[in-house]
């Protein structure tokens, strides 16, 4: 048991370090460096209460594709040490507005918990039916393609939205522009790219016309 | 006191013994590697220190120590630090899950089709710092290019593995292959088993993808900074990858240590000896094509994984979840 | 986009071709030499390292006369001369750089008594620089070593001169 303390606490301890660092460290990239380190050490726990599952999936899909483009990002938009710094340097603007969205956000947390542990009626996991014998794997499976198959569709629906959204926003068609067919590239052959062609002494020949 | 430690040191020596033939596998690859690619172009390749040449890996690995390691005035010297040895330990401890035969495994765990993946989508990571904190044109086009390379064909890949995961129930290494005791999943799923090769190739940065590190536009693309043991270490990293994908690939449609038939000459070998010749025998095909085919263009590797690969395995996830449930095949698994 | 074309690229035709062929490769006899074993023929007018030969009698062939120092392009070569008590002019000093040398062979050429030759050895590499400064004594230690040949190669080449 001591030993699970004490992995708990030195990922959590690096969970908070590292997200604690997100917000302050001056260099952009490191941030991103640390929101990868929270992401990595929030996977573990979250393997350590033996959601192995879920640590798995929060590993692949935020570290291994959303931490990737945020890197991207900040890489190619070349974004330089930030002016404003939360200790030193000139006053930041952010901070008050940070401050806001962070007390809004505890308020909503204090409702959450509040709701759960003072009102059991408000937000109960009946529907959960626990059963050791599973692997949480196919728990999760049974629940999310049952009981809320439909909230797991229409979320797919809306991200897909979002994603021809995008496509569609960023996607202008341009007149003029010669574009190249791959099939034609590929499905040349020997017999079609090459001519052999007999030169008139002194008259020449006129290819590519 | 000592019975608090054993067991710790039990494990110790599991690693131990999972790690260093990794590692010497490693250095027999590199070699086979060369030597395959010499003999196809009619040359001899390394043949001279050690039996057949064999320990010219270690020899080069002996060079690579001796060496200076040159940090660049410009770059970010932590990053830059970081990057190689990032991309070593990912390679390496992605072995830990994998099954050489039923009992022979480090850690077995429920989710261990999830480990590699997650793992070898972090993969991504070493290369892009490298690329980064070199801070140097060639270096950072090379990262991008790897970087988008391997985000793209994580998907196709992804897809491939989701097919084979319906045939069998259970994200568990051990079950996959045990799962394929009737048939191979090659047969089957042999248009998957096609693109889950390619797109190792493309994955693990091998040629006819080798687009992050092309010597005619890139230099060495992001190790291009790099010098001594840092370079040696992304290099065991990369071969330490295509050894595991080739490990993936045959636990995945080759079945795993399953011997070819289960018949007097075949299954009187030992499990891990299949398991190694299959490894060996992908890894030979890796080889060849690194010999025999031309490079891709970048745009085309991209229209390749994203307008080809992406929706024809999810065309194959539709058509093996159809077949299964129309033929009652569904594996009942544990429910 | 033809039929068989498509039936091609999905049942990758080509690329099975290429794996076959390059797998019968592998057994074909090797077209290249085993090197540090075994080494190509090289002709005799192999432009390689320098050597002084000497006469028959044991005395030097170089006279001084400074032609190979004239000549040379990249000025690798230092000769200093003093009359002996025979009468004759004999070098005191004779330097060759072989890091500046680009062995093009006037030296060779110019030499009015074959003293000065570039001989069939291209195996001189060495780990410092300082080995790479040859001087007299280095010189007819080579040429003395590499006699036969030397002499055999000019006989070889001297219709074509």
């Amino acid at each position: 048991m001591i030993t699970h303390a004490i992995f708990f606490y030195f990922f959590s301890i690096i969970a908070i370090f590292s997200a604690l660092m997100v917000i302050t460290s001056r260099s952009t990239i490191n941030s991103v460096f640390f929101l990868i380190l929270d992401f990595i050490s929030v996977g573990c726990l979250f393997i350590m209460i033996g959601a192995e599952f879920l640590g798995m999936i929060l590993l692949i899909v935020y570290v291994g594709a959303v931490a990737v483009l945020f890197l991207f990002v900040v890489m190619m938009l070349n974004v330089s040490d930030q002016k404003q710094s939360w200790f030193m340097g000139k006053k930041s603007t952010h901070i008050p507005a940070g401050l806001l969205f962070s007390v809004l956000i505890f308020l909503e947390l204090l409702v959450v918990v509040g709701g759960w542990k003072y009102k059991d009626n408000l937000m109960s996991s009946s529907t959960l039916n626990l059963n050791s014998e599973y692997s949480n794997t196919h728990e999760i499976g049974n629940v999310m393609y049952t009981e809320y198959f439909l909230y797991f569709q229409i979320s797919g629906i809306i991200l897909l939205l979002s994603m021809i959204g995008a496509i569609l926003l960023t996607y202008s068609k341009r007149e003029n522009l010669k574009r190249q067919s791959y099939i034609d590239q590929i499905s040349r052959e020997k017999l079609t790219a090459v001519e052999l062609k007999e030169v008139p002494f002194e008259k020449g020949v006129k290819v590519d016309d | 006191m000592i019975e608090s430690i054993l067991p710790f040191l039990n494990q110790v020596y599991r690693i131990v013994f999972v790690l260093i033939p990794v590692l010497v596998s490693v250095a027999m690859i590199v070699w086979f590697d060369r030597r395959v690619w010499g003999l196809v172009q009619k040359r001899r390749g390394p043949n001279v220190v050690g039996p057949f040449g064999l320990f010219q890996t270690l020899a080069d690995a002996l060079k690579y120590f001796l060496k200076e390691i040159i940090v660049p005035a410009s770059a970010n010297k932590i990053i830059f630090i970081l990057a190689p040895i990032i991309t070593m330990t990912l390679a390496l401890i992605a072995w830990a899950v994998i099954p050489m035969s039923e009992n022979f495994v480090l850690a077995d765990i429920n989710v261990g089709i999830l480990y590699i993946f997650a793992i070898s989508s972090l993969g991504v990571y070493g290369i892009i710092m490298g690329g980064w904190a070199s801070n140097s044109k060639y270096p950072f086009l090379g990262a991008i290019r790897s970087a988008a390379q391997m985000v793209s064909y994580e998907v196709s890949i992804g897809i491939i593995i989701i097919n084979v995961l319906l045939c069998v129930g259970s994200l568990n290494l051990k079950d996959i292959v045990l799962a394929q005791t009737q048939v191979w999943f090659v047969l089957p799923l042999f248009p998957m088993f096609v693109i889950f090769f390619i797109s190792a190739l493309a994955e693990t940065n091998r040629p006819p993808f080798d687009l992050p590190e092309a010597e005619a536009e890139l230099v060495a693309g992001y190790q291009t900074e790099y010098s001594g043991m840092m370079y040696a270490m992304f290099w065991l990293g990369e071969y330490a990858n295509i050894l595991l994908m080739c490990a993936l690939g045959s636990i995945l449609f080759l079945g795993g240590w399953l011997p070819l038939f289960d018949i007097a000459p075949f299954n009187l070998i030992p499990s891990p000896i299949w398991m190694v010749l299959k490894i060996l025998f992908l890894f030979f095909l890796f080889a060849m094509i690194k010999a025999i085919v031309p490079r891709y263009r970048y745009d085309q590797l991209m229209r390749l994984g994203w307008k080809i690969f992406l929706p024809f395995s999810l065309l194959y996830v539709v058509l093996t979840a159809s077949f299964l449930v129309y033929f009652d095949l569904l594996p009942k698994g544990k429910i | 986009m033809k039929f068989d074309r498509i039936i091609k690229t999905i049942f990758l035709v080509e690329f099975i071709k290429a794996l076959t062929k390059a797998t019968i490769e592998i057994f074909k006899p090797k077209k290249t030499i085993n090197y540090p074993f075994e080494k190509g023929s090289i002709s005799p007018r192999f432009r390689g390292e320098h050597a002084l030969r000497r006469y028959p009698n044991g005395e030097e062939r170089c006279i001084a006369c400074k032609l190979c120092e004239a000549v040379c392009p990249a000025q690798a070569i230092t000769i200093e001369s003093e009359e002996k008590e025979d009468g004759s002019r004999k070098t005191t000093r004779y330097d060759i750089d072989m890091l500046k040398c680009i062995y093009c062979g006037l030296c060779q050429e110019s030499c009015p008594v074959d003293a000065i030759v570039q001989g069939p050895n291209f195996e001189f590499a060495t780990e410092t620089r300082e080995e790479l400064y040859y001087n007299k004594k280095k010189l007819l230690d080579n040429g003395d070593r590499w006699e036969e040949v030397l002499s055999k190669n000019i006989k070889l080449d001297k219709i074509y001169r």
